[in-house]
């Protein structure tokens, strides 16, 4: 049984200090056990000025197990999966501790944009850029950034939810989405002829 | 396999044909293969492993005549009841004897992030940090190290 009482402690912790960390974690349904967390992309990185979305689901068992964590935006990055957003972080599997926190665990995703270790991939296509082309992965990277994590990709989620409540499954309101480059309208159209 | 992809079994399959592509082994071996290892992997997920290691033993005699030698499971990582990560029943009794309660205000326990006060039974383990009883047994059931300094908890066995 999720500690939901250590949820919502959790959730007004994080909203006090935004101001100071920037990092944002928010309910995705009623139910607390999917969440949606937000990072700035750190400054001096090919991340800065993106603002990055982190799908959280909660296993049963939290705080003793870890919290499941993957980049809804898409990201170019060593340790993160180019494809389905799947990060390698010690912390979210075995390193684990009930004393880290989803404020925490965000902190340390947004760590390892800062220092990839490209010596233990996610992602094999970027990890061999990241060590023999570092200038074009920081262009693509960047690319990346621009793309998909700047103010105009934000709003995805508000997009999806409007089109949800058409009554439309979520994962197919996301990959239309995803296919029509986030026009809503676009996507709405799709979605009713498919 | 890196641990990270697999969750995703699509990628899974993806990696290892990558692989496999590598070996040139004949297209009906290769499909064999990975359906036999995606098999086993899934037995692994049925009984609740998050994680585990595959380790898995070609012998590529020649193009034609591959013998899979070996495939075995070990080390189920994340599965506590597989492995002993925790401590053992009799360790966490004798800290149970000893939890106490303090006085209000030393402190919050880092496991349900509530304060710690007189009504609460704490437990102090070996390292000094303190938790709340039910907090921290439940923890040291899975895991054998404190969650603040990572300190292993051993308790020395009483004459
Ligand atoms: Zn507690
Ligand atoms: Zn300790």
């Amino acid at each position: 049984m999720i500690d939901f009482g250590r949820v919502q402690k959790e959730l007004q912790e994080c909203s006090k200090d935004f101001e100071a960390s920037g990092i944002k974690v928010s309910p995705k349904a009623d139910n607390l056990a999917r969440l949606i967390g937000t990072i700035p992309g750190p400054i001096g990185t090919p991340y800065e000025g993106g603002t990055f979305q982190i799908d959280i689901t909660l296993p049963d068992a939290y705080p003793f197990q870890p919290p499941k964590m993957q980049f809804a935006t898409k990201v170019w990055h060593p340790n993160i999966s180019s494809q389905s957003g799947a990060i390698c972080l010690d912390i979210l599997k075995d390193q684990w501790s009930p004393a880290l926190t989803l404020k925490t665990a965000l902190l340390s995703i947004q760590a390892l944009l800062s220092a990839p270790e490209p010596d233990d991939p996610q992602d094999a296509v970027v990890a061999q850029q990241y060590l023999k082309d570092y200038q074009t992965f920081v262009g693509t990277a960047r690319y990346w950034t621009e793309t998909f994590a700047k103010t105009s990709a934000l709003g995805v989620e508000e997009k999806v939810q409007r089109l949800v409540e058409m009554g439309f499954l979520e994962s197919l309101v996301r990959t239309t989405l995803d296919a029509v480059g986030g026009d809503e309208n676009l996507a709405l159209e799709k979605l009713c002829s498919a | 396999m890196p641990l990270c992809i697999l969750p995703w079994q699509s990628l899974c399959e993806t990696h290892l044909r990558r692989v496999l592509d590598a070996l040139d082994v004949g297209s009906s071996f290769r499909a064999d293969l990975i359906r036999c290892i995606m098999l086993t992997a899934l037995r692994g997920s049925d009984h609740g492993h998050q994680q585990f290691d595959m380790n898995i033993n070609l012998n590529l005699a020649t193009a034609e005549e591959v013998e899979m030698e070996d495939i075995s499971i070990g080390g189920y990582e994340s599965d506590p009841d597989q492995v002993a990560r925790g401590v053992s029943r009799s360790t966490i009794e004798k800290l149970e004897q000893k939890s106490c309660s303090v006085q209000d205000g030393s402190g919050c326990c880092c496991i349900c992030l509530e304060e710690l006060n007189g009504e609460d039974k704490v437990m102090e383990i070996p390292c000094s940090h303190l938790f709340h009883s039910r907090c921290i047994v439940k923890w040291l059931e899975r895991i054998d190290s404190c969650p603040l300094c990572r300190t292993r908890v051993e308790v020395e066995v009483p004459e």
